[in-house]
């Protein structure tokens, strides 16, 4: 059978499945609406509402999410509806360096990636990385990971990945969501353990502790830089990336 | 009379017209909530928050295209967040440190509902996410491309692409972990 044939037979086959499946029966959800579970806005409020979204639409970065999430260039941010600081955080265990795999050098990074490798110009003493990690979610869409020491066998500085074309990051409710903006480009910062997930061939998940700056860069490339230095600090280092080499 | 009429309506003030949407939609949204999460009670929460957050963002809603895939759009979200619950982070997370790799795991499988193919569901379940939600608006919920495009937030040919991968992968696993199946 050619691999066609075996396609064709798959896609009959879920369709006969998607057929036969047998749902439970779907709860009456307009009768609880009729009920006066839900009453539309009086048209006051509406065009209230309106004026204020269009207001802040004004300022602020656009919202690409629909809502619930704020999305900055690859990353999807899911926007915290409360303290989560007694979350399910303390239970797990942190994302660390050593977990991380496929290490490799930055003059390797530099040729195997499908997107250009900037170091950011800012501290001025913080040279090249300490460690270079170039990830392949599927095909051709890779992220990087590069990371400063605050000393040689130190605990990390900040970590910077960089996405490439194509790839796309959900990260779960942090403690804190803070919008602001690099070099003019839309950015957020985030604090507080979340749950972020890479989308690709496995959907992976892997807590991190944060804080993190996350910004959509001039070169079209998404931006996330891990550390505990202050957020001023983080800006500095990022806008300090767009105009290096 | 479209659903942007009825949109319109509701927008107006008129709650008839809101339980109309939910009467017209209910079932295909509850459908794609069970799918992503196997089980009713889950599914029948998720697309109540998704209701309510349709209604609170009505506003948002561009009249000149379907309203279904924009709805599908929000209970997809919605049952993804529910998804992610504390249990399910802390068993994927156990998961991923017995695997130590940075690309984890895929999501976990669910019981087989009543009269499906019980070798193409489990590997179904064994997909991705991302491939599991394409095939489910494609073949399960019968979606075309240009709605699930818009389900998706993708363009269509992004949803062409997906859906290849996903028969794939589909694929690829019925052949290595249900050889009967392919030869059935």
């Amino acid at each position: 059978m050619s691999e066609q044939d075996k396609r064709d037979r798959l896609e009959q086959r879920l369709r006969q499945d998607a057929a036969g499946l047998r749902y439970p029966p779907t709860p009456n959800f307009a009768g609880q609406v009729e009920q006066g579970a839900k009453t539309a806005w009086p048209l006051r409020w509406a065009v209230g509402v309106a004026l204020i979204l269009i207001a802040s639409l004004a300022v602020q970065p656009v919202r690409a999410a629909l809502f619930d999430f704020l999305q900055v260039g690859g990353v999807a941010i899911e926007v915290p509806e409360e303290d989560t600081s007694t979350s399910l955080v303390s239970q797990l265990t942190v994302y660390a360096l050593k977990d991380l795999t496929n290490p490799t050098s930055l003059m390797a990074v530099r040729t195997e990636a499908n997107f250009p490798i900037r170091l950011p110009a800012w501290p001025l003493d913080a040279g090249v990385p300490d460690a270079v990690y170039l990830q392949t979610v599927t095909g051709e869409n890779q992220f990087a990971i590069l990371v400063w020491l605050d000393s040689p066998q130190g605990e990390i500085d900040f970590a910077l990945y960089i996405l490439g074309p194509g790839v796309a990051i959900t990260k779960g409710a942090p403690l804190t969501l803070e919008e602001l903006q690099v070099n003019g480009h839309q950015a957020a910062y985030v604090q507080g353990g979340h749950l972020l997930v890479v989308q690709g061939f496995h959907e992976s998940g892997v807590l991190v502790a944060g804080p993190a700056l996350i910004w959509e860069g001039g070169d079209g490339l998404t931006y996330r830089l891990e550390s505990n230095r202050p957020l001023a600090e983080l800006v500095r280092i990022a806008e300090s990336i767009e105009f290096s080499e | 009379m479209t659903d942007a009429d009825i949109v319109a309506r509701a927008l107006k003030g008129e709650e008839d017209a809101w339980a109309e949407l939910v009467a017209e939609h209910q079932q295909a949204m509850f459908r794609l909530a069970y799918l992503k999460l196997g089980d009713a009670d889950e599914a029948e929460d998720a697309t109540q928050d998704a209701l309510i957050r349709a209604h609170r963002y009505l506003r948002r809603y561009d009249p000149s295209r379907p309203l279904r895939p924009w709805l599908l759009a929000i209970v997809s979200r919605v049952a993804a967040n529910h998804r992610r619950s504390a249990g399910r982070y802390w068993a994927a997370m156990q998961r991923w440190l017995a695997e130590r790799e940075v690309l984890g795991p895929p999501t976990p499988a669910r019981k087989a509902p009543a009269s499906i193919d019980e070798g193409l569901w489990r590997a179904v379940q064994q997909l991705a996410e991302v491939d599991q939600d394409v095939l489910y608006l494609r073949y399960y919920l019968d979606l075309s491309v240009a709605d699930c495009a818009q389900a998706l937030e993708v363009a269509e040919g992004t949803i062409k692409s997906r859906t290849s991968r996903a028969l794939e992968r589909l694929l690829a696993l019925l052949e290595s972990d249900y050889p009967e199946w392919i030869e059935g």
